[in-house]
């Protein structure tokens, strides 16, 4: 049974140089994501990447389609589906002046969870020296695995991260992924977006790549490989994800 | 209230405590500009003090009495009737006033001596009653080697009367505060955490705007009872203003005033997309009020083209009935004019407030 299933979701904005016309930042996109999973979410800057999940997430209102979270409406019943869901958005700001501790037990508030241990959370992400530490003195990884904490403390079936490791130095990377290893491994579905093709290979068990608002693949790692990858003439070697990604989106800047 | 709510107002507190400069700007400015205009207002007079006398008595030793008080340094006495030295201090001429009564002689033993006095003034009455005493004992002395003659009976008369300059500031100062705690507590704070991104961040969890709004006036709420409270305890306690009207009258007041401000500050909030333009804005609600509504001088002494402008504005609506409450005693029912000038604000700020709003940040 999926856990997310998308049915040609659109979401338009106004063109920044002409605000009296649009453009589809997400164009009719539909996906289906099994109980289980690591998806992931590969794209260049604006490809719609983010906007894709804050419609699934229901914080970005859906334009057109239908997207469904645990089997519930998220256009009816957005409420109930960020109970079930985690998610760490792109960029976090939490209030300042408050400890970890404290953000962590306000989060739980606002999801109905009285009951809660936060130094067992910030046990899980290795955070727990840094309790009584506010979120500003933290390094970057160590903000990202707080992020990832205050998403679990509804214990959700259902974690978004949107882009993770960007800016982490690799050991922070690395640490970042054994985390969200151990959580898919308790059971927790992962969707998360990046722009680092290692972290897809390694991290997803399928990858969606997105442009311009459109899934143009989606398989598994290998099979992409397989089937994008220029091949050698000489040698039968293998390529990566990234050769994919470049062959698929084009080698142009963006942004 | 909910528990989410409850917490998430708590949470609210709890930050704004430990921001020491909102703390400033909201308990320490209003108290220090009342301990400073309030005093400079009574130091000017106090190198003088005005003592009206009453001389029923009229014989030698109350001759000798008023002469030892003229010889008082800061006393300046003037003499007269009962009725017309009572109107002094109603008018605010005088300090205090002392009626020797026709019993005052040499034979006396424990005579009392009323003194009425003007109860806003009770810093400079402080002042002169250890004199006054002095004086008496003087005599006393003189006559009979320290065997008590005479004693002062205070009474406060004041009641009614002229109001001190501390006892006008104080309810515009705490309407003042008040305004500040929650137009720019609410306006500021919301533009700041739109951009930042921490409203989106506590909107990824299941509560809902109006959760949000609960918790921000709750909290705002709770603090601008606490700023009016520690207000008007240093105010009466240490400065020595008087309130004579209901206290429960004053707070409530300050809860009303409370709403409409915040109702203002999410409007402001709403109209503003940017941390400059809350600046702006919020500075150009801020500003006018606090000079235009009557805190620190009476309307009715701006130039006569400004006045039904000024009187317009919410915070005199607010500082007039804060002020009718506390120095003239006023009920509800004679308030009721500027209560409807709040609620037509509060009305006004929350049709605007309402479609201007907006919860998700604005790409400039
Ligand atoms: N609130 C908004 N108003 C107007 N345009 C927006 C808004 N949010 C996103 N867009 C536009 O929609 C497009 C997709 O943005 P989105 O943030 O989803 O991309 P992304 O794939 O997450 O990019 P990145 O990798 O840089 O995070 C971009 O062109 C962006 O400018
Ligand atoms: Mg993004």
């Amino acid at each position: 049974m999926p856990i997310i299933e998308a049915d040609g979701i659109a979401k338009s904005y106004p063109l920044a140089n002409d605000p009296s016309q649009s453009f589809l930042a997400v164009d009719h996109v539909s996906l289906v994501i099994e109980e289980g999973e690591v998806y992931g979410i590969l794209g260049p800057n604006g490809a719609g990447k983010t906007t894709t999940l804050e419609m699934l997430e229901g914080l970005t209102e859906i334009d057109e389609g239908l997207a469904r979270v645990d089997g519930i409406d998220v256009s009816k019943h957005p409420t109930e589906v960020k109970k079930r869901i985690g998610v760490q958005l792109q960029s976090s700001e939490y209030f300042d002046r408050l400890s970890l501790v404290e953000l962590l037990k306000l989060f739980a508030h606002l999801y109905g969870v009285h009951d809660f241990d936060p130094l067992a959370l910030l046990r899980e992400v290795n955070l727990e020296e840094k309790a009584r530490a506010r979120p500003a003195s933290l390094s970057g990884g160590q903000r990202q695995r707080f992020t990832i904490a205050c998403a679990l403390v509804n214990q959700p079936r259902v974690l978004f991260l949107d882009e993770p490791t960007t800016g982490l130095d690799p050991q922070a990377r690395h640490n970042l992924w054994h985390l969200v290893e151990r959580l898919n491994a308790q059971g927790i579905t992962i969707v998360l977006t990046t722009h680092y093709m290692e972290e897809a290979e390694t991290l997803c068990g399928r990858i969606a790549i997105m442009d311009h608002g459109i899934i143009i693949a989606e398989d598994t790692p290998d099979n992409l490989i397989m089937a994008h990858a220029p091949r050698p003439r000489e040698v039968p070697a293998h390529g990566n994800i990234e050769d994919v990604f470049l062959a698929l989106t084009g080698h142009g800047l963006r942004d | 209230m909910n528990r989410a709510q409850l917490e998430l107002g708590l949470v609210f507190l709890k930050v704004f405590s430990r921001d020491r400069q909102s703390l400033i700007l909201g308990l320490f400015l209003p108290l220090f500009l009342l301990a400073l205009l309030g005093t400079i207002y009574e130091r000017r007079s106090a190198s003088v003090i005005e003592i009206g006398v009453v001389d029923l008595a009229d014989n030698a030793l109350s001759v000798r009495f008023i002469q030892s008080l003229q010889e008082t340094p800061g006393f300046v006495i003037s003499t007269g009737d009962e009725a017309t030295l009572k109107e002094g201090i109603k008018r605010g001429d005088l300090v205090l006033v002392v009626i020797i009564s026709s019993a005052f002689s040499d034979q006396n033993q424990g005579l009392e001596l009323p003194v009425m006095f003007d109860g806003g003034r009770i810093a400079l009455v402080a002042m002169a009653v250890p004199r006054l005493q002095q004086a008496l004992v003087d005599i006393e002395r003189d006559l009979r080697n320290s065997v008590p003659m005479f004693t002062l009976r205070l009474q406060d008369v004041q009641s009614g009367g002229a109001p001190g300059y501390l006892d006008f500031l104080l309810p515009g100062l705490l309407a003042l505060g008040l305004m500040q705690t929650s137009l720019a507590g609410s306006a500021f704070n919301i533009v700041e955490y739109r951009r930042k991104g921490i409203l989106k961040r506590l909107f990824v969890t299941p509560i809902s705007a109006m959760d949000f709004v609960v918790s921000m006036c709750a909290s705002r709420i709770i603090l601008v009872l606490a700023q009016v409270t520690v207000v008007i305890l240093v105010g009466v306690f240490l400065l020595g203003a008087q309130i004579d009207g209901s206290l429960v009258l004053l707070f409530l007041l300050a809860i009303l005033g409370c709403i409409v401000f915040l109702c203002m500050g999410f409007m402001i909030a709403g109209l503003s997309g940017t941390q400059e333009s809350v600046g702006m804005i919020g500075n150009l609600a801020i500003l006018p009020q606090m000079f235009l509504s009557g805190v620190f001088f009476p309307i009715e002494a701006m130039p006569g083209w400004l006045q039904p402008v000024a009187s317009l504005l919410p915070l005199t609506f607010l500082v007039n009935a804060m002020r009718d409450v506390a120095i003239d005693a006023a009920g509800i029912v004679a308030i009721l004019p500027s209560l409807a000038g709040m609620a037509a604000w509060t009305a006004l700020c929350l049709v605007l407030a309402a479609r201007f709003f907006v919860w998700r940040e604005i790409s400039n």
